[in-house]
């Protein structure tokens, strides 16, 4: 463990009977982190969210919570807290008993004003100190999101874990609260670890990003690492958005890439770090991201015949067959740059172009 | 203003022939004899038979005379100790079945099996309490032959315990159904985040399980306080000589004594205390689900 | 108050008119053990009536069941205590003793009884009679008890049994030396009432019918208790349970009762039941009955062919002077009374 890590999952595994829910896993969160694990429903996301939670247990392996092993302890008996998916709010009780719950229990060895001050602390924190006295059946979702957040944290945890806390909400309400976690992290600093499913919410809010799919860690990174160097298509494609066309690696000089696009060998030229074990002729997976394709001719130009056209308000995406391609990719064009193509329409031609630097470049296993 | 009735008349009568069955049901053998019986409890018995008359003597006779009284506090006290008694049987029981038990198959079976005794016949189910119990039954059999008394004990049987024993039996499925659907629609969330919380299990069971399944404690303690209040089999097959109730009253009032008058004001009454409680019962019920949202 | 009165017949008369059974079945509410299929199935044969027969706790039951709209029956078996009240309540019809063959046969002292005979009409024909003794474990209760006493005796305080009905008083009566058991004044209510309440906790249970107390008996839940005498030891015995029980009569005396058949007002079954009446008159329905329930035949006359003499010597017969080493059940004057401190005792803590 390092110097200021807080948590580390150390070669933990989770099965249930004969299902593998999580592969060997290690990952260590440092103090103050704002860790996102992603991927899709089935990734084993909520399984090691739940195992650092308490809720379950690993098959193998250990945790470790501030230094202390906690692999078997119970929920009660770690110093973090949970803000639970639908919000798990105890409908019997108003917002200032759901909050001073944990504060009350046995072990938490506060006084009165010292419950009361946090709890008042932790209100005004999510602002929602005027509604105490509600009951949650009374209050809206992102105010219920808000209770689940103060009672959580008003037991000032070590680590905050938080299980889709923004999935319920509608996608306006969901962009404010994501501020609000944001400022929330920032005033506590302490260690949040959060799980999602939606890569931009991820993005948006983390320091670092863990893509998971089927069991296993993909990569580890900063948000805009991921972006940038994808360490596979599966991690381009879900992290952003690209374009997957099979091509083939003619070969690399001058720390350029030439690569040629489909069968019609259009080719292109790619500027970057090398991929590892390709020889000429290698059947490869080109990414190109949806933003990077420009309109207009240029180096790197693919051209085409457009499919669909469909507004997206300050943005418009393009449908496009490239010329010698199979199936459509997609571009995604600011509404200025559509300006004086007015009469761009299905079945019209189109040129794009893209920055060699753009290009994202993987080894084909499955064309091997 | 014609179009508006013809639109009224339509779907007045569907309305009319959907629930014109259950209304009539309910008013002819629901509300008409109760009438008929409120209306007898101001009647006069008159040898050998009763004469309609309008006066309160059966309601003074029964405030004022011991022997009726005495048999309603009786039955009350009774009715409570079953329903106490099968709420501490049936809760953990229910707890049992929905926390502790991991599959659902296994649940289903169990839940039937606390149930399938309600098929069985009431009066017998009544009766192998008195085979149980009895001076030659199979609970003094079992203490003698594992050499625990050596003369059988009389106190099982025909007396109140044995009626508390034999009701509390026969109304636990009672109190088990409507605690087990309470606490089935408790969000397991809910518990973790008290676990989460801090809270150790016992903890969460008294201020997050408990007040969340009150709803079904509640219904389930009021069935089995009416009907244990109305029983009149245990008392006849286990209960001694001490345990008359008022269905045993009531009975007698209209049997041997063939005084209708004085059994209809006696059914009135805990016609009332029935709905008193049924009443209380309701409102605590929507106090529950207010609190509850 | 003629109006109220019609309305209160009518409303009692609307369910007691139902009278529904079919023509050619007989339906008859009568005690445990009178209709044996020694006797159904005889007078089916002979006449090609069928019976269905129904049974009664207590004599309680039959205006009870009467009232309630039970009267599905056309024909009842109560005993001549309650014969009058059921003539008070309009609950039957007259007999025509001429319709009933073997008639002459019967006790006069039965069959002219008042209380089956009154106002010019008959109302019962006599049936079966018999008394109430006590019966007890002989290996149980020390020494010979000869008296009432043992009803009442701490030593054997939970075994202890009683009939559930309203002649427990009579039996508190005779134990505390009254001899008007049928006309007790309110001081002697209160004093029997005082005596029973005080032996309840003497009393284990209190039996409410034959079968009962057969059960308390044989699952030696009691030692000693008032008995129908004949059948409740006869079936015990018969179960051999490893231990005997036996009968004495107490030097109070026993109580003596005497069923009569009863014709329930509008029964559409009128000549079914004048054959079932008759029938039971007959030699076969006599000794078919006392052999059934081991009680004794009120027809002498009848049974004369169809039974050993060591048996008539045991059933009374042509002993009609029995009856008055009897207390023979009367309707007491005050009956409603009699049933209040009944149920006041039951009711009693």
């Amino acid at each position: 463990m390092s110097k200021n890590a807080i948590v580390a999952l150390e070669g933990v595994t989770k099965s249930y009977g004969l299902v593998q829910a999580l592969g060997q896993t290690d990952l260590v969160l440092d103090e103050g982190e704002f860790v996102t694990l992603l991927g899709p429903s089935g990734c084993g996301k909520t399984t090691t969210l739940r195992m650092v939670g308490g809720f379950e247990f690993p098959s193998t392996g250990r945790i470790l919570i501030d230094g202390r092993d906690t692999t078997y302890a119970a929920p009660f008996d770690r110093p973090v807290n949970t803000v639970f998916q639908d919000y798990a709010l105890f409908p019997h009780m108003t917002v200032a008993q759901n909050i001073r719950y944990g504060l009350t229990v046995r072990g938490a060895n506060l006084s009165a004003s010292e419950v009361s001050s946090r709890v008042e602390h932790a209100l005004a924190l999510v602002g929602l100190t005027k509604f105490a006295d509600r009951r949650p059946a009374m209050m809206s979702g992102g105010q219920r999101q808000r209770v689940a957040m103060a009672r959580a944290i008003a037991r000032r945890p070590r680590v905050l874990l938080l299980d889709e806390p923004l999935s319920a909400l509608d996608v306006k309400l969901r962009e404010g609260m994501q501020v609000e976690l944001k400022r929330i992290h920032r005033e506590l600093g302490i260690t949040f670890l959060m799980v999602t499913h939606d890569q931009g919410e991820a993005m948006a809010l983390s320091d670092r990003v863990v893509v998971m799919q089927a069991g296993r860690i993909c990569q580890i990174g900063k948000p805009e690492d991921l972006y940038d160097s994808p360490a596979s298509p599966y991690v381009a494609d879900f992290i952003g958005g690209a374009n997957l066309i099979s091509g083939t690696w003619i070969g690399r000089e001058a720390g350029r890439d030439r690569l040629a696009l489909g069968p019609d060998r259009a080719e292109l030229l790619r500027e970057g770090q090398a991929v590892a074990g390709l020889s000429a002729g290698a059947a490869v997976l080109i990414g190109l991201r949806p933003d990077n394709l420009h309109l207009g001719d240029g180096p790197n130009a693919i051209t085409g015949q457009v499919v669909e056209v469909l507004f997206r308000g300050d943005r418009i995406r393009i449908e496009f067959t490239p010329r010698g391609l199979a199936s459509p990719i997609f571009a995604e064009v600011p509404r200025a740059a559509l300006k004086n193509l007015q009469n761009l329409g299905p079945g019209s031609a189109v040129t794009f172009h893209i920055d060699a630097g753009d290009i994202l470049l993987f080894a084909d296993e499955a064309g091997k | 203003m014609s179009e508006q009735s013809t639109l009224m008349r339509r779907s007045a009568l569907p309305f009319l022939g959907l629930f014109a069955l259950p209304l009539g049901w309910a008013l002819l053998f629901l509300i008409v004899p109760y009438m008929i019986m409120i209306a007898i409890s101001f009647w006069t018995r008159q040898f050998p038979l009763f004469v309609p008359d309008f006066q309160f003597g059966n309601y003074l006779q029964l405030f004022s005379d011991p022997q009726y009284y005495t048999v309603i506090l009786r039955t009350a006290k009774i009715a409570t100790m079953v329903t106490v008694a099968a709420i501490c049987l049936g809760y953990p029981l229910a707890y049992f079945l929905v926390f502790v038990i991991k599959t659902e198959r296994m649940r289903a079976l169990l839940y039937m099996l606390v149930i399938v005794p309600l098929w069985v016949s009431y009066l017998l189910r009544t009766y192998t309490w008195k085979t149980i119990l009895g001076t030659d039954g199979a609970l003094n059999s079992a203490l003698k032959w594992l050499g625990l008394i050596d003369q059988p004990i009389s106190l099982f049987l025909y007396n109140q315990w044995s009626m508390v024993i034999t009701l509390t039996y026969i109304f636990v499925p009672f109190v088990v159904m409507p605690v087990f659907a309470s606490l089935e629609n408790i969000p397991r969330n809910l518990i973790e985040a008290s676990e989460d919380l801090g809270m150790r299990p016992f903890g969460t069971f008294l201020r997050v399980i408990l007040p969340l399944s009150a709803g079904g404690v509640i219904s389930g303690a009021t069935v089995t306080f009416c009907l244990a209040f109305g029983d009149f089999v245990a008392p006849v097959l286990v209960g001694g000589p001490d345990g008359t109730m008022v269905a045993n009253l009531l009975q007698s009032q209209f049997g041997a004594a063939l005084n209708w008058p004085l059994g209809s004001a006696l059914a009135t009454v805990v016609l009332l205390i029935v709905m008193a409680l049924l009443w209380v019962s309701a409102r605590l019920d929507r106090a529950g689900r207010v609190a509850l949202g | 108050m003629k109006a109220r009165k019609r309305i209160a017949s009518l409303a009692l008369g609307v369910v007691a008119m139902g009278s529904a059974a079919t023509a050619q079945e007989l339906s008859i509410l009568t005690w445990e053990g009178y209709a044996p299929e020694s006797i159904t199935k005889p007078f089916t044969e002979a006449t090609g009536c069928t019976i269905s027969a129904s049974y009664v706790g207590s004599n309680d039951d039959f205006a009870a069941k009467l009232a309630a709209g039970g009267s599905v029956y056309d024909i009842i078996t109560p005993s001549s205590d309650t014969v009058q009240l059921l003539t008070l309540a309009g609950f039957v019809d007259p007999i025509d003793p001429a319709m009933v063959e073997n008639y002459a046969g019967i006790y006069p002292e039965f069959a002219q009884n008042p209380a089956l005979v009154s106002d010019g009409s008959t109302w019962a024909v006599p049936l079966v009679w018999g008394s109430v003794s006590l019966i007890y474990r002989p290996d149980q209760i020390s020494g010979t008890p000869d008296s009432i006493a043992v009803l009442f005796d701490p030593a054997y305080a939970g075994k202890i049994s009683m009939w559930d009905d309203k002649s427990a008083i009579y039996w508190a009566a005779r134990y505390l030396g009254y001899d008007n058991f049928f006309d007790l004044t309110d001081e002697q209510l209160e004093a029997v009432k005082a005596k029973l309440i005080e032996q309840k906790p003497l009393v284990r249970k209190y039996w409410a019918s034959a079968g009962e107390l057969t059960e308390l008996m044989a699952n030696q839940e009691v030692y000693v208790s008032n008995a129908w005498t004949g059948l409740t030891s006869k079936e015990v015995n018969a179960l051999n349970k490893g231990f005997t029980v036996a009968e004495f009569s107490p030097k109070e005396k026993s109580e003596g009762w005497m069923d009569a058949m009863m014709l329930v007002k509008g029964t559409p079954n009128q000549d079914c039941a004048m054959k079932y009446m008759s029938f039971m008159q007959s030699p076969e329905g006599q000794c078919a009955l006392a052999a059934s329930t081991g009680y004794f035949p009120v027809n002498p006359a009848a049974v004369e062919a169809c039974m050993d003499e060591q048996t008539k010597k045991e059933r009374q017969v042509g002993n009609i002077d029995f009856v008055k080493s009897l207390v023979m059940w009367q309707q007491p004057v005050r009956l409603d009374k009699y049933i209040e401190v009944w149920n006041a005792v039951k009711a009693a803590p």
